[in-house]
């Protein structure tokens, strides 16, 4: 019984992602599931061949911004290949994006294997709860959608193309990866893909958050500061990492509450009680992992396959836990490399919103004031308008 | 043919000629009309079918019938003539003059044998001559066997003059057959059917010489199939000895069944046979019949024939031979098996009879597969009975040990069941279905057919969609045969569940190395698998279970490709989901599967997310208690894990599926008996929607406009909806949740009603198709879905008539009162409906306000047709039912002509042509004359002022061929009403100028007039049979019934001064006879008959 549970718990995926954010993280999850290649080595493969990606952004861009895909290279809903066949090789396949609205962004994988550069090479996002959405902005309307291509919602943006006021709104164009916070009505950009029909899709991180943070600051009505924030966890991404489909293990995610034990960076009370209640036996839990990671592996050498690579831990990250409220809560030594978040909001709060006779509304990006330790809030959010 | 060369004009003036009866009928005029009825087109063909409906109808038309037969040219005029002539005979034959009855008699006999007497014109003309024979047969249904009792001789003495007249003689006994004796229901008095068969049967032997002749000596082919398909119609009722002690059956299996031109009609006449039940004294011929048919077959099919392929390719008669064959066997095993079972000489030849069986199983054909299932279900369900232990209780006992200890039947049977394990297993049907369909939004969504609940949906979707039914029926189909197919798997694997085991295993690993490997095929597999849940002891359950998931398992990952993977994993999540007691047996795999669907619910794949939900709800449903419980090694329930992890869990799921994911945990919370632990979990379940909720509450609060946002009454809608999946869940304890919310969202129910009216105001009622208003509509739905959904699971009537109620009244009611009729929701009154049926007498004293309020207004939408509102209609009358069960003292204390209204809209209900609002009325009738009976002071004052008035609607009713659905109904409140009267019930006089005690005497005359004035054909001595009946049979119900249907017959047919073949003498006898009876019944009861209605002798 406990062997087909096991069983189940582990290898049993429809898409057989490596450390899905779906599923627990392997650490502290009960059942093991086997993968074939360690995160190191996948990041590097992929860091080495990102370069000889070959698809046409351009078209894609369009594709997005007219909603027409009979001449695409998108993937036809459903046959992409699992990460199982993308390592199949020393060169790794890249996925392509989904047709329709469809698997457009790139996921994180839980972090597993803590690399050996992740102070220099990597840059930390603390992100807020929210669901997580493709944002597009043409022909003068903003759409959100979902993961699966389900459209959320459709409003009205200081986003370039993003509003029928706007004289270029069918020119130009905006596509961002954003957290849609229901309750407030906010969206927190995380990334950006295309800005005025520019893709930068395979443009590095770094690159690609400077040009989010430069296009606030051109569009002065964006930014705004967000109120506290029930924080999710931490994205980090590795700062020459292409923008690319599906998961990646070049961004990683983490829990608050696992910062301790992954990056022994410390964090405070707040943050530290939201840990599940089954956290408490920890200990005990380990144990139990022990355990089953022997069973395991004697399982695998019976099999004659070699065990997981080998962990490894920061080797330089220190964390103050007095860093105070909102998002500028964890805080990490710049030479840890952790960048300024940039989350988005769009407030339904503002008082500014005056519902007119044709129910349409305006979503508007202000200037953000300066966060807490230098952080920024960048938010859109909706405003009166009159768009007939 | 002339060229039609006719304006509709010219043809209106010179159609009217046709209409002048003192003119000769212009035949080549009347040939261009009917030629322009049936190939013109527009207001040409429009005139053209005017003229000959007029002309039809004419009184004097069918004088002219014999003209158009002899010099018509044209087909379709001489067809029109005779549907002119079957009219005339079906409605007014007895009262045309002897002499024209006789003459049209002669003229179509001679017609049938002028046209039948030639091969030729026989076959040529076989249309028409069909219609000729229809017609004769319908002169005989009033003229044989008393003005003409030498039919059958004439007949079967013309037959021996010509082969080819015979032939049609043949067929004209077959259709005078199917009118006696199957088609008689409604469409013959019940006295002169059974006259019919009674003349039939008594002169059947020199039909049976006919048919005898033909078969032993003719060589015509046409005539014999002819014969045989007569013969085929007289076995169900023919005395038996014709059958058995004949050469009946030889001759048929010797001279019939090989010939490929007569085997179908053959093996059906066989196949009646064999379905003939009687005792013993047949038996011999019986076990005949079957042994011989057998050594026919075994040569004209050889027994390894694949059927399946042969099916496949073969002709429309190949393929119905199949068929009947199936039909044969079923019937003839099913009635006379037993008898096979006991000549152990004979099991050969069962066995072969088997195989045949289970090669047809195979044919890929529904009904045929059907007409299968029907006898393995009879076999399993009967072998079980007989001896319900499993056999084989440990796999290591195989061998003969445990064969000798199975009963001698079911050794017999063994090796066919295992073939039929194998049959069932790999043809199993889908479970259930899912119907794509758009809900009030404009949005797809999903909605799941269940064996379970296929009766009453099956019943409603034929009533409320119609066409769509249509394509939904065959859906239903499947659901059935899975319903079929898992009872019959269910007994097979009761019998030997080790061989269900080992045959499942097999296919499952037949999976695993390709060589069945298909979707379909795996499909149908995992189906098989988890319809046998609960038939095997749990332990070897469990054992077979940890087999299957694993084998499983490791296909899924064996597989590449998501689409190959996700058909793996919704068949591993569909067979988890069957076996919920091996899984509440086993914590740690319940969880991890738990966890498992939580991480589908973020998989973007086809189908999977949906999939996870629909697992999760049904887990959920059967494990809920495990959930709540803090499980050994644990330290908190579960639930607390859903709980702190729901954001994260639902972030990637649509709408829809969030609210299933919610009332899939809804109902884990509703298992925690605790009210405290539980109040807490509901608090932090719908924290989320809660926030959302208070968030727009807010705004609102400050700017009312938010709640013209279209984002916002979106959300508004979703959030409802959430919310009346937790209640469903929760069911009472909902109370917690609804209470935190009920005052705003009766306001926002106010505020998106007020919108939806001015809007209609302003831009009429188009603008209710606008995506805005369909979800303000949305809104004010599903808050009345959700209150009524509560309150009708609500345990408390005293706190919900007193807390919840005041506040919905003043919300709802008013708001409908004063809405345009467009934006009126019929779930208000639907929702009243439920409140009144759920609090009963606690809501009594609001029904005056509700009356008010949704009384009047609705009438209003309602009464101008039957038509228009249909689910205002259906709810207001729903609602109507409602207060008259539960509330009905508010009735009494209503205004005189505000109960005047209700009992006329009661009226207008059951005139309704739409079946339920129609049978609703009905009902409401029944009840409410049950009620006023209950007060004898109301009562008597309602029976003065409606009494007369309700029999002459229910009338109106009963003699509306449109209403016979309700014919039950009606008779029962008619034979009730007659009770009353008969019983002294209603003391005072409802005749004004008569005393009470003329009651009964008043409404019978009072029905003669009536029915007399509404019936001027029938004649005096038939109303006044059927207003005796009336009283004689009104302790009867399905006499009661019979007797209103004889009336219906006989209203459609002109009675004239003879009225010999009415029967009325018999009917007399049988109604005295009733009332003999109904006397000898109160009689025998002390105290039912007053002492002045007791005979003389048992006075002392």
């Amino acid at each position: 019984m406990d062997e087909l549970t096991q069983q189940l718990a582990g290898s049993f995926t429809v898409s057989n992602d490596p450390n899905s954010t779906a599923a627990q993280h392997p650490r502290f999850a009960q059942y093991k599931s086997r993968t074939s290649v360690d995160q190191n080595t996948r990041r590097d493969r992929i860091l080495n061949h990102q370069k000889d990606r070959r698809f046409d952004f351009m078209s894609h861009v369009r594709n997005l911004s007219d909603d027409l895909w009979d001449n695409t290279d998108a993937e036809s809903v459903g046959s992409e290949d699992s990460m199982d066949v993308q390592f199949e090789g020393e060169k790794p396949k890249f996925r392509k994006p989904g047709k329709y609205y469809r698997n457009q962004l790139m996921y994180s994988e839980w972090l597993v294997e803590v690399p050996s550069d992740f102070e220099q090479e990597w840059l930390a996002v603390v992100c807020p709860w929210g669901k997580r959405c493709l944002v597009v902005a043409s022909k003068g309307r903003t759409h959100a959608y979902s993961k699966s291509g389900y459209r959320i919602n459709s409003f009205s943006s200081h986003l370039p193309g993003g509003s029928f006021k706007q004289k270029g709104r069918n020119k130009d164009n905006a596509i961002l990866d954003c957290l849609f916070n229901e309750q407030e009505g906010t969206y927190y950009v995380l990334d950006i893909m295309c800005w005025k029909n520019h893709p930068i899709y395979d443009s590095e991180t770094e690159f690609r958050f400077y040009w989010l943070a430069s296009k606030v600051i051109e569009t002065p009505e964006m930014a705004q500061k967000s109120p506290d924030n029930t924080i999710d966890g931490v994205l980090f991404y590795h700062k020459r990492c292409h923008y690319t489909f599906g998961s990646t293990p070049l961004v990683v995610w983490l829990k608050p509450y696992m910062l301790p034990e992954i990056l022994t960076i410390e964090i405070n009370e707040k943050l530290a009680a939201e840990r599940p209640d089954s956290y408490t036996t920890y200990a005990a839990h380990m144990d139990h992992v022990q355990k089953e990671k022997e069973k395991a592996a004697l399982e695998k050498s019976k099999k004659g396959k070699s065990p997981h690579g080998k962990k490894k831990t920061p080797k330089k990250t220190k964390g103050s836990g007095d860093a105070g409220e909102g998002p500028g809560m964890v805080q990490v030594d710049n030479t840890v490399g952790l960048p300024d978040p940039k989350p988005v909001k769009k407030d339904r709060v503002d008082e500014k919103r005056i519902y007119g006779q044709d129910f349409r509304m305006d979503v508007s990006v202000e200037p953000h004031g300066d966060g807490d330790h230098g952080d920024t809030m960048d938010t859109i959010h909706e405003n009166e308008g009159d768009l007939s | 043919m002339p060229p039609i060369a006719m304006s509709s004009g010219n043809l209106t003036e010179e159609a009217s000629k046709l209409l002048d009866f003192n003119q000769k009928l212009d035949i080549n005029l009347l040939d261009n009309v009917v030629t322009v009825m049936y190939t013109g087109n527009g207001p040409q063909q429009r005139t053209a079918q005017e003229v000959l409906t007029t002309l039809k109808e004419h009184p004097d038309s069918w004088t002219r019938v014999d003209t158009i037969l002899e010099y018509s040219n044209n087909q379709q005029t001489k067809y029109y003539a005779l549907q002119i002539l079957e009219n005339v005979i079906k409605t007014k034959w007895k009262v045309l003059p002897r002499a024209q009855c006789e003459g049209i008699k002669k003229y179509i006999v001679g017609l049938i044998i002028k046209t039948s007497s030639e091969a030729g014109t026989l076959e040529k003309e076989k249309v028409y001559l069909g219609k000729l024979n229809m017609i004769l047969v319908q002169i005989l249904k009033y003229e044989w066997p008393r003005n003409w009792p030498s039919f059958i001789s004439d007949i079967v003495g013309a037959s021996k003059t010509n082969e080819s007249l015979c032939q049609n003689n043949l067929v004209i006994l077959k259709l005078l057959s199917e009118e006696v004796f199957d088609y008689s229901s409604g469409q013959m008095t019940q006295a002169k059917a059974k006259h019919l068969k009674d003349s039939m049967c008594s002169e059947f032997s020199s039909i049976f010489q006919l048919c005898q002749f033909v078969m032993d000596n003719s060589q015509n082919a046409p005539l014999v199939g002819s014969t045989l398909e007569t013969l085929l119609r007289f076995l169900n009722w023919i005395p038996l000895g014709y059958i058995f002690e004949t050469k009946l059956i030889t001759t048929l299996i010797y001279k019939f069944l090989n010939v490929p031109m007569f085997r179908n009609i053959t093996l059906k006449c066989l196949t009646e046979i064999a379905a003939v039940v009687v005792g013993a004294q047949y038996d011999e011929q019986f076990v005949h019949l079957f042994t011989l048919t057998m050594t026919q077959l075994k040569q004209m099919l050889p027994l390894q024939t694949n059927l399946k392929d042969a099916y496949q390719r073969g002709t429309d008669d190949e393929q119905k031979f199949i068929q009947n064959l199936s039909l044969f066997i079923c019937t003839y095993l099913k009635e006379h098996g037993s008898l096979i079972e006991k000549k152990s000489d004979l099991h050969e030849n069962l066995l072969e009879a088997l195989h045949y069986l289970i090669l047809i199983s195979e044919v890929e054909e529904v009904e045929i597969f059907k007409i299968t299932l029907e006898y393995w279900n009879t076999l399993t369900a009967d072998l079980y009975r007989e001896s319900p232990f499993t056999a084989s209780s440990s796999p290591l006992l195989i061998g003969k040990s445990h064969h000798n200890e199975m009963p001698p039947r079911r050794q017999l049977y063994n090796q066919v069941l295992s073939r039929v394990r194998r049959v069932m297993i790999s043809r199993m049907a889908k479970p259930e279905e899912v119907l794509i369909v758009e809900n009030e939004q404009g949005e797809v969504v999903r909605e799941f057919l269940k064996d379970t609940d296929s009766i009453n949906l099956y019943k409603n979707m034929r009533e409320t969609l119609g066409e769509k039914w249509l394509r939904n029926s065959l859906k239903m189909q499947t659901i059935n045969l899975y319903k079929n197919i898992r009872e019959i798997l269910v007994y097979l694997t009761h019998l030997d569940y080790a061989d269900t085991e080992s045959i499942m295993t097999e296919k499952l690993h037949n999976q695993v190395n390709g060589t069945e490997w298909s979707w379909k095929n795996l499909n149908t597999l995992c189906w098989a698998i988890g319809s046998i849940s609960g038939a095997m002891h749990e332990d070897d359950e469990k054992r077979f279970l940890v087999t299957v998931i694993k084998d499983l398992l490791g296909l899924c990952e064996q597989k590449r490709g998501k689409d190959n993977k996700a058909i793996v994993a919704s068949n591993i999540m569909y067979v988890v989901g069957q076996y919920p007691r091996f899984l509440r047996a086993h914590w740690k795999f319940l969880k991890t599967v738990v966890n498992k669907l939580f991480e589908f619910m973020h998989e973007t794949h086809d189908g999977v997310q949906d999939m996870a939900c629909d697992t999760f709800i049904k887990i959920a449903q059967k494990c809920r208690r495990h959930f709540v419980q803090v499980q050994v090694g644990e330290v908190m329930p579960f639930i607390e894990e859903i709980l702190n992890g729901i954001n994260t869990i639902i972030c990637d799921l649509q709408p829809q599926q969030v609210h299933t994911f919610y009332e899939a945990v809804g109902m884990m919370i509703n298992a925690q008996n605790d009210q405290v632990a539980q109040e807490h979990l509901i608090e932090r379940y719908l924290l989320l929607p809660n926030q959302v909720w208070d968030g727009i509450i807010n705004q609102a609060t400050q700017n009312v406009e938010v709640l013209k946002d279209p984002d916002a009454v979106k959300q508004l809608g979703n959030i409802l909806k959430t919310n009346v999946r937790a209640c469903k869940a929760l069911g009472h304890p909902y109370v917690v949740q609804l209470g935190r919310i009920y005052l705003d969202m009766l306001n926002v129910y106010k505020v998106m009603s007020e919108n939806i009216s001015s809007a209609i105001a302003t831009n009429g009622e188009t603008v209710t198709k606008q995506p805005l208003i369909r979800s303000m509509r949305t809104v004010k739905k599903e808050t009345l879905k959700l209150i009524s959904g509560w309150v009708s699971r609500s345990n408390d009537p005293q706190m919900v008539a007193e807390n919840f109620i005041p506040p919905l009244l003043d919300a709802v009611l008013l708001d409908y009162q004063r809405n345009v009729s467009a934006a009126r929701e019929p779930e208000v009154l639907s929702t009243m409906a439920t409140i009144v049926n759920r609090l009963e007498s606690y809501i009594t004293k609001d029904i005056p306000q509700i009356f008010d309020a949704v009384f009047e207004c609705t009438l209003e939408m309602i009464n101008k047709d039957f038509e228009e509102f249909p689910e205002h209609r259906t709810n207001f009358f729903l609602l109507l039912q409602a207060v008259n069960s539960h509330c009905f003292q508010a009735f009494l204390s209503i205004p005189p002509a505000q109960f005047k209204l209700v009992l006329d809209s009661v009226i207008w209900a059951f005139k309704h042509t739409m079946r339920n609002v129609a049978d609703t009325g009905l009902d409401i009738l029944f009840t409410l004359l049950q009620n006023v009976a209950n007060e004898e002071q109301a009562a008597q004052s309602f029976y003065q002022t409606y009494f007369t008035d309700i029999l002459q609607h229910l009338f109106s009713v009963v003699t509306d061929s449109s209403h016979t659905a309700g014919l039950t109904m009606q008779a029962s409140i008619l034979a009730y009403m007659f009770s009353l009267l008969e019983n002294g019930k209603v003391t005072v006089a409802l005749d004004s100028s008569a005393q009470a005690a003329q009651n009964v005497s008043y409404i019978q005359s009072f029905l003669m007039n009536l029915l007399k004035a509404a019936f001027p054909h029938l004649n005096d001595a038939q109303i006044k049979l059927f207003i005796e009946g009336l009283f004689s049979f009104d302790q009867d119900i399905p006499a009661f019934k019979e007797h209103l249907r004889d009336f219906l017959v006989q209203i459609r047919e002109y009675a004239g001064e003879d009225n010999q073949d009415l029967f009325l003498e018999e009917r007399e006898t049988a109604i005295k006879q009733a009332q003999e009876e109904k006397r000898k019944v109160q009689l025998s009861v002390p105290g039912i008959l007053g002492p002045h209605e007791i005979p003389e002798e048992m006075q002392d």
